[in-house]
């Protein structure tokens, strides 16, 4: 009996021993090696900068050309500036106006004097110092008997806009102000919506603007192609590289700070629309239905294996013998004045009609395209998917523009709206990322995708202090940081390795262990029976040690 | 010594330099030049070849920044990736099929079964070996292939067998820090790379010479092979201006005499419609130049009849062999809508005598047997009458571990020393075993190379699929520099077109030929293995630590039946036990003796057995075995 007992004591020493093992030696021998290796990562600044609100200021400085407004009247007018430009602030995406109203200077009263027209006015004021600063706009209120005479308000070139003398309450010129402020000039609306375009807001209703423009990019790659269904008729020939350096260079120049746009053209011969033109009265015509399906089979033929950027595609269709002339019919049915089609994100379709020569003429004939008509059709395309174009309307009129085919305040409006949208992209993929970090636990983290968000967040914290204090430029610069950053942390391979572990595999591994640890069972079990048998007597040791003994090479296996 | 091997390989990449004789005709507006060749030439055992070259030369130099921005017949694609990744010269072959120089001579561009890619980069690009990966990648994007394994284990930068072909200078052509070559013998060549290919010619395959291209009947040839061969050029002989120069070259032979088997007397009788099933109705207006020549040289006429007959028959001489050439152009042949069918027809029956064998050949093979040791052979024929300096190279993938000192060279049991040898042994998983020699045939001699080499064992993730196929290993590569132009039909390296090789009076012959591929199988393990070893690890644990456990947690005990309390679910198996059993023994065994001293029975008897037993009248005792834990547990 005494046997029996000293058994049982045996039994429960025999099983904490191992379990003591298992516990101390195993399980963090197995933690250590299955550990999957994570930097930590400023969760709580990724968390933080998600719910910041992003705020962004403009100073408007109004100068008024009137003799007449006393001081009176422009603190008055001063006064309900500030309550029109405050108004209702959406909650994520918040304006600040700074803004200063006084009489013209003598200096520029002297330039309204000088300038013979409302361009070259708008010129000396820009160029006068201090003017053309980014973010930085005047308003100008011409007198309506001068030289200059304007019926409507007018954006300048630079940074200024013109508005006639309203005809009575001065004052009351400070709506008007309001509204081309927030709609034009600053387009409070755009920059909202490239807002919630980035966070990935679903309820969002579609519209033109959002989808049409292409989405940032460090850089674009944009092609013009010529395409030539016939050459052995009509051997169509364009000065592409003249064209380019006439009206895309200096865009492109302008732009060269903020984003590279990369310039290519090429030519392709025996292509065609795969979509067979309607007829009518000895003409080829498209219907709007039509146009989507003639995209790709071009696309097959475009593109480049050598760049990640995105690629804007203008192409010139001229069309072959079989099919001149052909026109595109807007839903209406009359034929649209451009002959060019546009695809939102990806660039546009113009049809150069060219008269081939008559069928019984010898060899192709040449013909060189006018690349005025090709680049004037590409530019106003381009300004539309890079989304500089301000929505036209019939209360004001805009200066028109030089060689650059781009207005400061347009480009102020373009840094603007980009900067703030690389904030949401930057924020919202380092909100996913830290959300995919805490529910799959595969995940790596190297040393290097940590440094990369550690600097994402850095530059946004940066560019959005920069965003308040109205430093635009250097807010955007740290704001394409931020999201270069955080797009190349959430999208590195290296974060894969694991995630793609068969299964299976950690199956084959497991499985020998776990086995073992099934035939543990019953031990478990004599441990929980034993216990109150071993408190009530003495175990003896001996031959326990020799349980021990038994157990322990086993566990060493594992 | 150096001298000597500079002399033969570097000479003829240099001319480039002094006699570039090309006749461009540029148009001021066009800024390229396009031209279609076919070559056509009837092969001694009744195949037929079939060359077609496509020649874009671009009025441009690689060396401005600008280049690469507009393009007309120059494809943008391809354009893209050379510029991005100041690629210097590329040569790209994508072939099926082993070419079989004893019999067929030497074809217009020599290509190893599978891929072979070899680059030289612009001497001021940096960190190549991190741009030789980008380039294979977006070229394995282009065309359409696994060029993407082009990887550090078979890249090498062979030191004198590749030199640039276009111009460069000479500090550069000697320095092969800027080259990089690989070849993946392995890689299946098939329609999904003729189309990429033929995107990017002008003219796609819609209309001229490559509108003869029928993917059905390409791939059912004994050969195939695409090429696309990129190298900046000189357009004049002064050099004054440069140029652009995009050969894509696609070679096919087809087996005529086996198409036409059952016809006993035209079996030899080709066309173009029974080789492609497709006859030319126009040629590319983008062309300058499109030409067929038909080499009759081996059956001169009136043994062959063309129909049409040629618009010029040309008789020239290429390195003192007598060549016949028909020419048609083919402008004038499809012009007004007319449908152009070469047909060749014999007068008589072909009779198939000795084929003579070309100034230089080799064969291949791997020797020895079993899965440990093995080794590699290659015979070099030489016949002609002359010394000839060969460089011979070979890339052995690491897993076959070449020993240097096995690297035999002799001609009939006389050992023949190289003038150079350049080994770079080859790294586990990193790097391939490099060899390059250079040495000295005999004049009609047969010179064997051996070496010997031990199989590696691979990790079991590291066997390709189907891994008791064998593992390929790359051709070895043969340059050598010919005194005589027999069977030599390559454009020489200072022209462009085919056409210039017709007109090529020069006395030495590049000539770089490419063995056959070899096929090695290695140990290949049982790839159930694993799974075998877990069932079997499994097994044994559980019947060694069952027995183990029982040992030494199980006592043996008496126990008296009828005093163990039980439980409702022991009640209840004893109840319905007990039933069965009364049954049983009513019906079989009613007067069962059961043995006195039972113990040794019972003790295999499980606890279920013996409490069903306690209904028989007739048992006396019984020995219960009780597991220490049941009785706790059931106490």
């Amino acid at each position: 009996m005494v046997d029996k007992e000293a058994d049982k004591k045996t039994n429960v020493y025999a099983a904490v021993g191992v379990g003591f093992v298992c516990l101390v030696v195993g399980l963090p021998l197995w933690w250590k090696t299955t550990e999957v290796y994570r930097v930590s990562l400023p969760y709580s600044d990724i968390d933080t900068l998600a719910g910041t609100k992003i705020q962004y200021t403009v100073d408007i400085i109004v100068k008024s050309f009137l003799k007449t407004s006393s001081e009176k009247d422009l603190a008055v007018l001063s006064r309900n500036l500030l309550d029109q430009l405050g108004g209702k602030q959406d909650a994520l995406v918040k304006s600040y106006y700074r803004t200063i109203v006084k009489a013209a200077s003598t200096e520029e009263l002297q330039f309204l004097e000088k300038s013979a027209s409302l361009k070259e006015l708008d010129s000396l004021l820009s160029n006068n110092e201090g003017q053309s600063k980014p973010n930085k706009y005047s308003v100008f209120i011409l007198p309506r008997n001068s030289r200059i005479s304007i019926s409507k308000p007018t954006f300048g070139c630079r940074r200024n806009v013109f508005i006639p003398e309203p005809e009575k309450d001065f004052p009351g010129v400070a709506v008007t102000i309001a509204h081309l402020v927030k709609d034009s000039l600053v387009r409070e609306s755009t920059v909202l919506k490239r807002y919630k375009t980035a966070r990935g807001t679903r309820n969002l209703k579609p519209d033109k603007e959002t989808m049409r423009s292409v989405r940032f990019s460090s850089g674009y790659d944009v092609t013009l192609t010529l395409v030539s269904p016939r050459p052995d008729i009509l051997d169509v020939q364009w000065d592409a590289k003249s064209g380019i350096s006439a009206y895309l260079t200096p865009f492109v120049l302008r732009m060269s700070n903020y984003t590279s746009i990369v310039v290519k053209s090429q030519v392709l011969f025996f292509t065609k629309l795969h979509t067979k033109p309607k007829k009518e009265n000895n003409e080829f015509y498209f219907t709007p239905d039509d146009l989507p399906h003639m995209i790709n089979p071009l696309e097959a033929k475009l593109g480049s294996p050598a760049s990640t950027n995105p690629e804007l595609n203008f192409l010139v269709y001229v069309p072959s013998r079989s099919e001149y002339p052909l026109y595109i019919h807007d839903a209406q049915g009359t034929k649209l004045e451009s002959n060019a089609f546009f695809s939102p994100q990806w660039g546009g379709v113009y049809i150069y009609n060219v008269a081939p020569p008559s069928p019984d003429t010898e060899g192709p004939v040449q013909h060189t395209l006018d690349m005025s008509r090709i680049m004037e059709v590409f530019v106003t395309e381009l300004r539309l998917l890079l989304n500089f174009n301000s929505p036209a309307s019939e209360e004001h009129d805009v200066l028109p523009t030089g060689v650059e085919s781009i207005r400061d305040w347009e480009l102020d409006v373009w840094l603007r709206s980009r900067c703030v949208e690389n904030l949401a992209t930057s924020s919202a993929s380092l909100k996913s990322l830290a959300q995919l970090l805490g529910k799959i636990s595969n995940i790596v983290i190297k040393d290097d995708i940590g440094n990369e968000v550690k600097t994402a967040v850095a530059a946004m914290q940066l560019a959005l202090d920069l965003l308040r204090d109205g430093d635009l430029k250097a807010a955007y610069l740290e704001s394409r940081r931020a999201v270069t950053a955080s797009e190349k942390a959430f999208f590195d391979p290296s974060l894969l390795e694991l995630l793609y572990f068969p299964e299976d595999q950690k199956f084959a591994i497991y499985i020998p262990l776990l086995c073992r640890f099934a035939f543990y069972i019953p031990l478990f079990l004599q441990v929980c029976h034993l216990y109150p048998a071993f408190l009530a007597g003495s175990p003896s040791i001996s031959h326990c040690y020799c349980r021990f003994a038994i157990y322990i090479p086993l566990f060493m296996q594992v | 010594m150096a001298a000597l091997l500079r002399k033969p390989v570097d000479s003829i990449v240099f001319r480039v330099f002094l006699c570039f004789s090309l006749p461009f005709q540029l148009k001021c507006t066009i800024n390229d030049t396009f031209s279609e060749e076919l070559y056509i030439k009837s092969l001694e055992r009744g195949h037929v070849l079939n060359h077609f070259q496509f020649t874009t030369i671009w009025n441009a130099s690689i060396e401005d920044e600008t280049t690469f921005l507009h393009y007309r017949y120059f494809p943008k694609a391809l354009g893209d990736v050379l510029a991005t990744y100041r690629v210097q010269e590329l040569h790209l072959s994508q072939t099926q099929g082993q070419w079989n120089y004893e019999h067929w001579g030497y074809p217009p561009e020599d290509a190893p079964p599978g891929v072979e890619l070899w680059v030289w980069f612009q001497p001021q690009s940096n960190n190549l070996d991190h741009m030789w990966a980008e380039l294979v990648n977006a070229l394995s994007g282009l065309f359409c292939a696994s060029l993407n394994f082009m990887d550090t284990k078979t890249t090498v930068m062979p030191r004198w067998s590749f030199r640039p072909s276009g111009i460069a200078a000479e500090y550069y052509s000697f320095d092969s820090r800027f080259m990089r070559f690989a070849a993946l013998p392995r890689e299946i060549v098939c329609t999904e790379n003729l189309t990429p290919w033929e995107k990017l010619l002008p003219c796609e395959s819609q209309v001229g010479l490559a509108s003869l291209f029928n993917a059905v009947r390409l791939y059912d040839s004994s050969f195939h092979s695409l090429g696309l061969h990129f190298r900046p050029v000189c357009q004049d002989g002064s050099c004054t201006s440069a140029g652009i120069e995009l050969k894509q070259t696609l070679t096919v032979v087809f087996n005529t005499a086996m198409a036409n088997r059952g016809k006993v007397k035209d079996h030899q009788n080709w066309s173009l419609k029974s080789m492609f099933e497709r006859s030319l109705h126009n040629t590319c207006p983008l062309a300058s130049e499109s030409k067929l020549y038909v080499d009759t040289s081996i059956h001169p006429a009136p043994k062959t009849a063309l129909d049409p007959s040629p618009d010029e028959v040309l008789i020239t001489r290429r390195g003192g062999e007598r060549r016949m050439y028909s020419v048609y152009d083919l402008k004038n042949h499809t012009s007004g809508g007319r449908t152009f069918n070469l047909q060749a027809g014999y007068s008589g029956p072909v009779v198939y005598g000795d084929v003579t064998p070309p100034p230089l050949y080799a064969q291949r093979f791997v020797t020895g047997y079993g899965l440990e040791k093995g080794g590699i052979t290659c015979i070099l024929y030489n016949t002609l009458d002359t010394n000839l300096t060969v460089i011979y190279m070979e890339t052995i993938p690491w897993y076959l571990r070449i020993y240097f000192s096995s690297i035999k060279i002799e001609a009939y049991g006389i050992p023949v020393k190289p003038y150079k040898t350049h080994f770079i042994p080859g790294k586990d998983r990193s790097q391939p075993y490099q060899l390059e020699l250079v040495f000295r045939l005999r004049p009609l001699s047969v010179t064997k190379i051996s070496m010997e080499f031990d199989r590696a064992f691979l990790k079991w993730t590291e066997y390709p699929p189907d891994a008791n196929h064998g593992f390929y290993v790359n051709s070895a590569v043969i340059s050598a520099v010919l005194p005589s132009g027999s069977q030599y039909t390559a454009v020489p390296q200072s022209g462009s077109l085919f056409r210039d090789s017709l007109s090529d009076n020069s006395g030495q012959f590049f000539l770089r030929l490419h063995t056959e591929s070899l096929l090695v199988s290695l140990p290949t393990p049982d790839f159930s293995m694993p799974y075998n070893v877990i069932c079997l690890a499994c097994t044994v644990v559980a019947i060694a630590f069952g027995s183990l456990h029982n040992l030494t947690t199980r006592s043996l005990a008496a126990v008296d039946p009828e005093k163990t309390k039980k439980n409702p679910l022991q009640r209840l198996k004893a109840f319905l036990h007990g039933r069965k059993s009364q049954e049983k023994s009513s019906q079989e065994v009613k007067g069962e003796v059961v043995d006195e001293d039972g113990a040794d029975k019972s003790v295999e008897n499980d606890e279920n057995k013996s409490s069903g037993d306690t209904g028989d009248s007739v048992r006396k005792r019984t020995v219960t075995v009780k597991d220490v834990t049941e009785d706790v547990s059931s106490s």
